[in-house]
């Protein structure tokens, strides 16, 4: 059981505040991924429930008792750090075995648990190896089972992938979603990678310069972010983001830019003109070859990816318009044609100039 | 490069390139132009000493009876004379408990303020600063100032004695059994700072996240400190050791200007009795045997340290699996 309420948080350090006024409640077995830039705050959170920074003000509890005063040690939780953080003088198993010393667990026991958990996360082969003869994703493993051996209650985890590279990364993810699984316990996972929030979280917290954005489950994250922040955040390739203005004309409600003029659905009736930014995800843009669409735009580059084709078109502004579709079927397009381009009406985000999200939400 | 290696077999040397004939050019040129000096410095001033006091100590040469020139040539007879010397040893074996005392407390002492302080605090820098200014003192100085202070009716004897309210009276300077400790402690005093800077590094430079993942594990201050700071540090351990034992078993000037070796030859280290030997009983020739003696043994004791350290270089290698150092030597 564990259920950790984090009740107005905040933490400066001198001058900055790295965390203002945060209140949340992670529920006992959930997996929850705090998720932002760096220096947003979300390490700084992970340590202050670990016990490693002291809260400038607030309670964290855990199981509704307050912990502020309590050493890391007697917190009950366990952690794996970005750099792994082994013990290099110590071979794998007196590794792992470290907290159960530590515990003044019998040798016998130790002996049978370091196996248990060895196994548990492959590395029975490595228990005789020196951490510097382990490559990274090994090295993570130790640490995960370092962690695991101990049997906290609750798991943190600052970044513990991002120092590996792409393949691993994906496997070792899925251990961490198997481990959630097979183990029921809470997890707490800091990353700034959005595809590891999407993929591992039950909820994931966005944080910027200090404060929670959103929250909320990864499908309503990506489908109603709540601001500009939010919505350029998440989605591989990111949403597109075109600056342009609303124009009420005839009765009907139309966003204009220099390359867009687009009627918008009917819930954004009482959008007030002026400024905005239009969102759409890549894959909500259809790509038609006829003449039945929004806008007609000249191809960039396109991006054969095996499993879909990406294309970039020139919309006049910095960043491309991005378009994805299924397959190969669009791949022997040549840069510089113009195609036809539909939005679809229902997956449309506007943002007002301050990056808040306007009307329009299902 | 294996194909060149391949091809000179035929007795043929590998071809090189105008590029790697110029990089070889240019490393020699760099490797000349930083040993020269070290090596002019050998040649015009180290060998010549050398020579001398060998020359010296295989003749019999009394300043005051003729030109060092026509000296007697006595063979090994002085050197034959000096290990005989009961003398000679128990100013060796006063060095050795004087050097590894002073080691010793030095150590503990720096290591003690070192871990005090490498965590960030408020006035850490004027700390820093108090606890250097020992090591800015000059030891003629130091000696001196304690002089003033240790004397049986001195300043020191009297504040504590106010404060245990029991008479206490010890004669630091003239009882010959406290004498070399009263030298040790000042040895102390002065080269604490030294032990200190250096496990001050030491401690700052060790990653933060073992320890505090040994935290989160359940470790107590206690046994963090034993199972990862201590096991981490023992490279810089060994040498803060090494470095300060060399320096005091060449301690000469505190103890000279505070005690010139007495009372009786309680505090006669090798420095003081070959000063003696050479400069008060103007024996020469016997103070450059002894000097030859001791340099011979100081070089026995730096190959040691020497292997201690480069074996705990190899640990620390391993360590942190020093991958850089494999592949730059893959190049020549």
């Amino acid at each position: 059981m564990a259920r950790i309420e984090l009740c107005n948080l905040e933490k400066s350090f001198g001058a900055v505040k790295a965390v203002k006024d945060l209140s949340f409640t992670i529920e006992d077995g959930e997996f929850v991924v705090f998720v932002g830039p760096s220096g947003c705050g979300k390490t700084t959170t992970l340590r202050m429930i670990a016990g490693f920074e002291d809260p400038t003000s607030g309670e964290i509890r855990i199981d509704g008792r307050v912990v502020n005063d309590l050493e890391p040690r007697d917190r009950g939780l366990g952690m794996v750090f970005q750099s792994h953080a082994l013990f290099p003088h110590k071979n794998v198993a007196q590794n792992i075995e470290f907290g159960l010393r530590m515990k003044n667990v019998p040798s016998e026991e130790r002996v049978k648990r370091v196996r248990e958990v060895a196994e548990m996360v492959r590395i029975g082969h490595l228990l005789e190896k020196m951490p510097s003869q382990c490559s990274g994703g090994e090295s993570q493993r130790v640490a995960l089972a370092r962690t695991l051996v101990t049997n906290p209650s609750t798991f943190l985890l600052d970044e513990p992938l991002s120092s590996l590279d792409a393949k691993l990364r994906r496997e070792l993810r899925a251990e961490c979603d198997r481990l959630h699984q097979a183990l029921k316990r809470t997890f707490i996972y800091v990353t700034h990678d959005q595809e590891e929030a999407m993929t591992l979280a039950d909820r994931i917290v966005v944080m910027r310069s200090g404060e929670i954005v959103q929250i909320g489950s990864p499908m309503e994250i990506y489908s109603n972010p709540v601001n500009y922040f939010v919505a350029d955040f998440f989605g591989s390739p990111s949403m597109n983001l075109v600056a342009g203005e609303i124009v009420q004309e005839s009765a009907a409600t139309r966003f204009r830019s220099p390359a867009f003029d687009v009627v918008l659905p009917e819930n954004f009736k009482a959008t007030k003109p002026g400024a905005v930014t239009l969102g759409i995800r890549p894959e909500h843009v259809g790509v038609a070859l006829g003449d039945n669409g929004d806008v007609e735009l000249p191809v960039r580059l396109v991006e054969p990816l095996g499993k879909d084709t990406l294309l970039y078109f020139d919309a006049g502004t910095e960043r491309a318009f991005i378009a994805v579709t299924e397959g190969l079927g669009m791949a022997e397009i040549t840069a510089g044609e113009r195609i036809t381009l539909s939005l679809d009406r229902r997956r449309i985000h506007l943002f007002d100039t301050e990056g808040r999200r306007i009307g329009g939400a299902r | 490069m294996s194909v060149a290696v391949v091809a000179a077999a035929d007795d043929v040397q590998p071809r090189l390139s105008m590029r790697e004939v110029s990089r070889r050019r240019a490393i020699k040129r760099f490797k000349w132009s930083i040993l020269s000096p070290l090596i002019a410095l050998m040649g015009f001033v180290l060998l010549p000493v050398l020579f001398l006091q060998l020359y010296f100590s295989l003749h019999q040469w009394t300043v005051y009876l003729g030109s060092w020139w026509d000296a007697d040539w006595v063979g090994l007879d002085l050197f034959k004379e000096v290990l005989t010397d009961p003398r000679f040893g128990w100013a060796a074996v006063r060095s050795l408990m004087f050097a590894t005392g002073s080691t010793i407390g030095c150590f503990l002492m720096g290591f003690a303020l070192a871990y005090l302080m490498y965590k960030p605090f408020r006035g850490q820098a004027l700390y820093y600063i108090i606890f250097i200014l020992p090591m800015l003192t000059v030891p003629v100085v130091v000696a001196y100032t304690a002089e003033m202070m240790l004397y049986q009716s001195g300043p020191i004897n009297d504040a504590i004695t106010r404060i245990i309210g029991i008479e206490f009276k010890p004669a630091w300077l003239t009882n010959p059994h406290i004498a070399l400790p009263t030298v040790m402690l000042l040895e102390i005093w002065n080269w604490t700072p030294f032990s200190f800077i250096i496990m001050l590094a030491g401690l700052s430079s060790i990653p933060k996240e073992p320890i505090e993942a040994a935290e989160i594990l359940g470790a107590s201050k206690w046994r963090i400190f034993w199972e990862v700071q201590i096991p981490l540090l023992r490279p810089v351990i060994f040498l803060a050791l090494i470095l300060r034992f060399l320096e005091a078993m060449a301690e000469f000037p505190k103890t000279w200007a505070l005690l010139q070796g007495g009372p009786g030859t309680a505090t006669e280290t090798l420095p003081v009795y070959i000063f003696i030997t050479t400069w008060q009983y103007f024996q020469i020739s016997k103070g450059a045997a002894m000097s030859y003696i001791v340099m011979v043994m100081m070089v026995v004791i730096v190959l040691i340290a020497i292997r201690i350290l480069r074996q705990e270089k190899q640990t620390l290698d391993t360590v942190y699996g020093n991958k850089a150092a494999g592949n730059s030597g893959s190049g020549s």
